[in-house]
């Protein structure tokens, strides 16, 4: 099974989740807060269009995949995709808890060593660019980014 | 105090200006690197923008986008890899006069080229967009339901290879925008008891998310590459370089021909500027006497495709101007921009703020004129931005991406909004998905929902008012011819690669 029909089957997994389960819920907060006398279009109207062109789209992907498969193999180098979104979420884990000075140079000292940089630009760039950053949004547009604990 | 000079007077101011010229000037650069696109950097400029007066931010916007389409050229010139996928036929004659030792030439034609279609299609969006608002002025809440629905399916079906994959991706940005408070009664809508949910997912991580992430994530995925690309122009012959009348008058037609079939595709929503330098390239090519010299380095090759996809800017402004519908992914990032400043585009837009409107206008011609003046001037520091590897920059810039995303509320959700949103972007790059329908969907659901509950309010729940309205039905038959040709084409493929054929729907420009 290809990659798109992969993601098709999910979507479709996902619609039917948010068709049967999600949507339904939506409709009871809202009976139970009442509408008044007055007719009115619910709140489960778009989701409930919305879940369903995705089902139908999906459905739709999972037919016609064959035709427009991807060139470009979907496992191909994925391991480095990987490697770098685990260090950005471990960057956003980080910084509400040790501020963004220290998480960012961290992020930075990481994927370079992992992605092997020149040590000395690695260097130049993992200690500069947090603090230009830092300063640019504290100083030009007041606003602070979360505070460095460790600084 | 009269708006044109109102505009004009805020333009002048010098904070404006000095963001005028360093927007063209960082448009160039990053659309010059290749893997760094328009989008990117319109992307990462939006968190910014937050904090900016509306002309200034809309300064910083449009010299980005503008500047950045031409930039593509670079690269795609000198190193035979287009900057942003809108210059990829660009390559064709581009690169081959380059290595004849006529890169510069090359640059100039395009640069000259672009700077056509840019004024072309800017002239038309000042023609064309006050009408086109005019008429719809008079448009009720069917009518609107209507437009944005036909947006809807037209940009699900004209972007990217597959007619399935644009739409699916359509409807998974319509079901993300119904994430947060109902718009009509306020009932919270999937949002988990999350407070940060209930103004919905934000747009700016979204964004930053889908467009700069997601191919950061393909980069790393290709380990980033630490070679630097081998350019240099000193060695040229000056004389062999320089420009004549004789190569203006070569290229006349066929950059009129090619800034008409720009402009022309730049008001459909959807298409955009990758597809419009091909046909524009196509066109120029069959409509020659001599076609033998494409593809070897003639002259009008390079015109072509880039008078095209410079006349796409402007001509994406009509429709998002004037019905407030996206053109193309970078219209629909500065759609949302606008309304972060508490303008609403559509055609109350003309009526209401007549002086946003001129500050678009001016921005977009002075915008053109500057990149104009740099491009002219720094051809040969532009070509040396080529030789940054990426290995240092995807990774900076990824660190820009996680402050971008946190500083639009101060919140850390954003953050994990902007992460989910990369990886669904890369995902979607990598099965042929296109990105540009989720996020301009995601942008119209919100004013579909309004008008289509309001219809139907006003009705008591009856479609009729839908199925006898000349706009419904006019607008209707469009998409079903759309989707028969669009269904056409998907039905008589056998099996082409989806990529090959990727548009701006892709993550790329």
């Amino acid at each position: 099974m290809t990659a798109d029909r992969v993601l098709a089957a999910v979507l479709l997994l996902g619609a039917a989740v948010y068709l049967g389960v999600l949507v339904p819920e939506v409709g009871r907060a809202q009976s139970a807060l009442g509408s008044g006398d007055f007719y009115t279009v619910g709140p489960t109207a778009l989701p409930t269009f919305a879940g369903t062109m995705m089902a139908i789209f999906a459905v739709a992907v999972l037919l016609m995949g064959r035709r427009t498969a991807p060139e470009v193999p979907f496992t191909q180098g994925l391991g480095g995709g990987l490697i770098f979104a685990a260090a950005v979420a471990a960057a956003a884990v980080l910084l509400p808890r040790i501020g963004f000075l220290p998480a960012s140079v961290l992020f930075l000292a990481v994927v370079f060593a992992l992605f092997r940089a020149k040590w000395w630009v690695a260097l130049i760039l993992t200690i500069v660019l947090p603090v230009v950053i830092d300063q640019i949004l504290r100083k030009v547009f007041p606003v602070p980014l979360p505070g460095a604990a460790l600084f | 105090m009269d708006p044109l000079f109102q505009a004009l007077v805020d333009l002048g101011q010098p904070a404006t200006m000095l963001t005028l010229v360093l927007s063209v000037a960082i448009g160039l650069v990053i659309g010059a690197i290749p893997g760094l696109s328009v989008n990117i950097a319109v992307a990462l400029a939006v968190p910014l923008t937050i904090f900016m007066p509306t002309t200034q931010a809309l300064v910083l916007l449009i010299g980005l986008y503008g500047s950045g389409i031409f930039g593509g050229s670079v690269s795609a010139i000198l190193l035979n890899a287009p900057g942003t996928p809108a210059s990829a036929a660009t390559i064709f004659d581009g690169f081959p006069m380059a290595q004849q030792g006529l890169a510069t030439k090359a640059l100039r034609i395009s640069l000259i080229a672009s700077l056509y279609g840019a004024v072309f299609s800017v002239v038309l969006l000042i023609l064309v967009a006050p009408e086109l608002a005019n008429f719809a002025l008079g448009f009720g809440p069917v009518e609107i339901a209507s437009l944005l629905l036909f947006t809807f399916f037209v940009i699900g079906i004209l972007s990217g290879a597959s007619l399935a994959k644009g739409l699916l991706s359509a409807a998974v940005g319509m079901v993300l925008a119904t994430v947060g408070s109902d718009p009509m009664l306020g009932t919270p809508r999937f949002t988990f008891g999350q407070t940060a949910l209930m103004d919905g997912l934000t747009y700016v991580p979204l964004l930053v998310g889908l467009f700069a992430l997601a191919e950061i994530l393909e980069e790393a995925s290709r380990g980033f590459s630490q070679r630097i690309g081998k350019v240099s122009l000193s060695g040229e012959d000056r004389e062999a370089n320089r420009i004549t009348g004789k190569d203006m008058k070569f290229i006349a037609f066929p950059m009129v021909r090619a800034s008409a079939v720009g402009s022309a595709i730049g008001i459909l929503p959807g298409i955009g500027a990758t597809i419009a330098s091909f046909l524009a390239y196509g066109d120029a090519k069959r409509s020659a006497r001599d076609s033998s010299r494409f593809g070897k380095g003639d002259l009008r090759g390079v015109a072509a495709s880039e008078s095209a996809n410079n006349a796409v800017v402007g001509a994406t402004f009509i429709p998002t101007l004037a019905l407030g519908i996206p053109g193309d992914a970078v219209t629909a990032i500065l759609l949302g921009a606008l309304v972060l400043q508490g303008v609403t585009p559509g055609p109350l837009i003309f009526v209401m703020n007549p002086g946003i409107v001129y500050t678009i206008y001016l921005t977009l011609l002075f915008s053109t004129l500057l990149m104009a003046i740099i491009g002219f001037i720094a051809v040969r520091p532009l070509a040396m931005t080529l030789r940054i590897p990426k290995i240092y920059l995807m990774p900076c810039v990824a660190l820009v991406c996680i402050a971008g995303a946190y500083v639009a509320r101060n919140n850390i959700v954003d953050v994990w909004v902007m992460f989910g949103a990369g990886l669904l972007g890369f995902v979607f790059n990598r099965t042929g998905v296109p990105v540009a329908p989720l996020l301009i969907t995601f942008i119209i659901t919100r004013p579909f929902e309004e008008a289509l509950r309001q219809a139907l309010t006003r009705s008591e729940g009856s479609f009729m008012p839908f199925l006898t309205n000349p706009v419904t039905l006019t607008l209707a038959a469009l998409v079903a011819v759309f989707f028969v040709l669009a269904l056409r084409r998907d039905l008589s493929r056998r099996k082409t690669p989806a990529s090959s054929l990727s548009s701006e729907g892709t993550n790329h420009g």
